[in-house]
């Protein structure tokens, strides 16, 4: 599982994993052991990372979690990595040029929903990816035209794989 | 001894003079505001009564409320804590002459020290050194600019009636003053009801001393030495510790000898303190505090003599069983005051739900603490919400083990000063000992330095992490596979 962090306007990238059934903690290159010493409940945790042990005050809030670490207050905003990936690509801000649509998670194509020559405007749903037990939609970043589509329904794609080509609006094409 | 006595005060004072009163036997009584009705020294009283609306001058300052209380519920004793009425000549006068013991000097006494000015006539008249000050209304009238000059700027505009750093300002030029006096006495005037205002010579570097004095009303005066109050901000202390680092053992017994002479002199009765400011060399007498401080642990450490039970054995009228050559000063203490103030943005007041409440324990460690958690911070009253006292074999140990504490210290809900100590102490100049009243000013961006965001993103997610298992396992033990990963907000939120 990877989570983007985000904290003072700083982004972390934090991935877990477990191996013989010990939690990992990887970030900035190197991997660690982690493990919790408190149930999830309790106001103040104390957790073992890296061998270390210490303790840290941790709220939950709607928006996001907060972490009080030596007295000071961070706050936190978690998002899964996926997540993040599927919602930049579907919000990104319109832009001219040709743009690779590729796959934002390990999945099945359910269905193709545009054609080559397509004008497709931003939002617009062009696929839908079967992933984790769940239909995804992907939508179009941005205004454009289909170049070409390389992918068909039933197709096994890993993550990144490329999926459509879209070129620049009709409008601006020759311009 | 005094039977009943009644705590005109709230929060960590009002359940310290509970504390003392249990120790003695003695029947104590809270009285609190609306928004206090649920803070522990209401429930930890032997009984407690409403005093009303939650604004102080409704509740806590309103003496004549206070007398009533104290007469339907038999007190014979009040002891004001800090703050609020605890420098009021004229409620300790109310009290004298309802027959109801003030667990603090005479309103005669309070007037003669509680008064700035008359302090420093008193200081004069007992041979300890002043900084040249005047007396001074709120105007920035021909003759009051024409005396301050004769000061010399820049100068310190003080309330007359005050402490605690409220109301002062620092004035560097004529010009100045026209804005500063009115604003000065504006502020004595809401604090403490009078607007007379001393202005006096503003010391470059000072250091912050005071002597804890007892005395007994039988003529005794014992000092308990001192306490250095120099790391401050705005004129509010925020670390307190004794001994002080920067005396010399001749230059400690002279200091000490100075304020039990103006005790003496002023006819002092009960717990008090003299503050001075001190120069590289020397020292000038500044003000007494007619009262118990909010910093007294520090001497209750080192000393191991317990002030509140002084304080109410002397109101009793006992003479004061403990001679001064039996009075020691061993190992160090340091105070740190918890406020809920968030110390990266200014120190801006932090209100509201305190959702988690955890001090440190252990050897060498206490903690005066008014708020628990589930307790909510208001804005009615000051941002202190404990005070973490930590002691050591000497000084270097003392900061070892109180970093280790802060490091314990866990309030969720509210932002605190935690953060702020931790980096204070760990800074050379405090390790050092070298530091004066605007240390703090001068050091605060390196004070305030947050450098952990990258360790609390790991935190964050480990949390966030063992947040879905968990929903993850309560599905899939309910069967219920079908949720959206990818969407956060389809998850449900357990608490």
């Amino acid at each position: 599982m990877e989570y983007e962090v985000e904290i003072d306007g700083r982004k972390f990238v934090v991935r877990f994993f477990t191996r013989d059934g010990q939690l990992f903690v990887e970030h900035e290159g190197g991997a660690f052991p982690v493990k919790a010493a408190t149930p999830l409940r309790n106001k103040v945790q104390r957790a073992v990372v890296n061998g270390g042990e210490g303790s840290f005050g941790y709220h939950r809030a709607k928006e996001h979690t907060e972490i009080v670490l030596d007295g000071a207050i961070y706050s936190a905003t978690v998002r899964e990595l996926e997540h993040v990936r599927l919602s930049a690509m579907t919000h990104r801000k319109a832009a001219v040029g040709k743009l690779d649509i590729k796959a934002p998670m390990p999945g099945i194509v359910v269905a193709v929903k545009v054609k080559v020559g397509d004008e497709v405007k931003k939002n617009q749903s062009l696929l839908s990816l079967h992933a984790m037990k769940l239909e995804n939609d992907i939508r179009s970043p941005r205004d454009g035209v289909v170049e070409s589509i390389s992918i068909k329904p039933n197709d096994v794609l890993e993550k990144g794989a490329p999926m459509l080509k879209l070129g620049p609006p009709r409008d601006q094409a020759d311009g | 001894m005094l039977k009943r006595v009644l705590i005109a005060n709230r929060g960590e004072i009002a359940l310290r003079v509970i504390r003392a009163c249990r120790k003695l036997g003695v029947h104590s009584i809270a009285v609190y505001s609306d928004a206090d009705a649920h803070l522990p020294f209401v429930q930890q009283a032997d009984e407690s009564h409403y005093l009303g609306p939650s604004p102080a001058a409704d509740s806590y300052l309103n003496m004549s409320r206070v007398i009533e209380l104290a007469k339907l519920h038999n007190a014979d004793g009040i002891h004001p804590g800090y703050g609020f009425l605890s420098e009021n000549a004229t409620f300790a006068k109310l009290c004298e002459d309802s027959g109801i013991k003030f667990i603090g000097p005479s309103s005669r006494a309070i007037d003669a020290l509680g008064d700035k000015r008359n302090a420093k006539a008193v200081a004069e008249k007992a041979n300890v050194p002043v900084t040249p000050w005047i007396k001074c209304g709120g105007a920035a009238t021909a003759d009051n600019i024409a005396a301050i000059r004769k000061i010399g700027f820049p100068v310190m505009i003080k309330p007359a009636a005050g402490g605690g750093g409220k109301g002062m300002h620092r004035a560097d030029t004529e010009d100045q003053l026209a804005e500063l006096l009115p604003k000065a006495a504006r502020e004595a005037k809401a604090a403490f009801g009078d607007d007379a205002l001393l202005v006096e010579k503003y010391l470059a570097a000072p250091r912050h001393i005071e002597v804890q004095m007892l005395a007994d009303e039988h003529g005794t005066v014992l000092h308990l030495f001192e306490r250095e109050c120099s790391l401050q901000r705005r004129h509010q202390k925020l670390l307190e510790e004794s001994p002080s680092p920067s005396l010399t053992p001749a230059q400690r017994a002279a200091i000490c000898a100075d304020a039990v002479r103006i005790a003496t002199t002023a006819g002092y009765t009960n717990a008090g303190t003299c503050e001075f400011l001190m120069d590289a060399e020397r020292w000038y007498f500044c003000e007494v505090n007619t009262r118990l401080q909010v910093e007294h642990p520090v001497t209750e450490q080192v000393t191991g003599i317990d002030l509140v039970e002084q304080q109410l054995r002397i109101a009793s009228g006992e003479k004061l069983a403990i001679r001064q050559a039996d009075i020691r000063q061993s190992g160090h203490t340091i105070e740190l005051r918890i406020n809920s103030e968030d110390p990266f943005t200014g120190f801006m007041p932090s209100l509201g739900h305190i959702d988690a409440f955890q001090p440190p324990a252990g050897e060498g460690i206490r903690v005066d603490a008014g708020f628990a958690a589930g307790d909510t911070v208001t804005q009615f009253y000051d941002s202190m919400i404990a005070k973490l006292i930590v002691s050591g074999s000497d000084r270097a140990h003392c900061i070892e083990r109180a970093i280790a504490a802060l490091r314990e210290f866990h309030v969720v809900g509210v932002a605190t000063t935690v953060p702020f100590h931790i980096q204070l102490l760990q800074h050379a100049d405090v390790r050092a000992g070298k530091f004066n009243i605007h240390w703090v000013e001068k050091h605060l961006a390196e004070l305030t330095k947050r450098e952990q965001a990258q360790k609390a993103a790991v935190l964050a997610a480990l949390m966030e992490y063992r947040h879905l298992n968990k929903i993850r396992d309560a599905q899939s033990r309910a069967g219920e596979l079908h949720f959206d990963p990818w969407s956060s907000s389809s998850l449900p939120r357990l608490r």
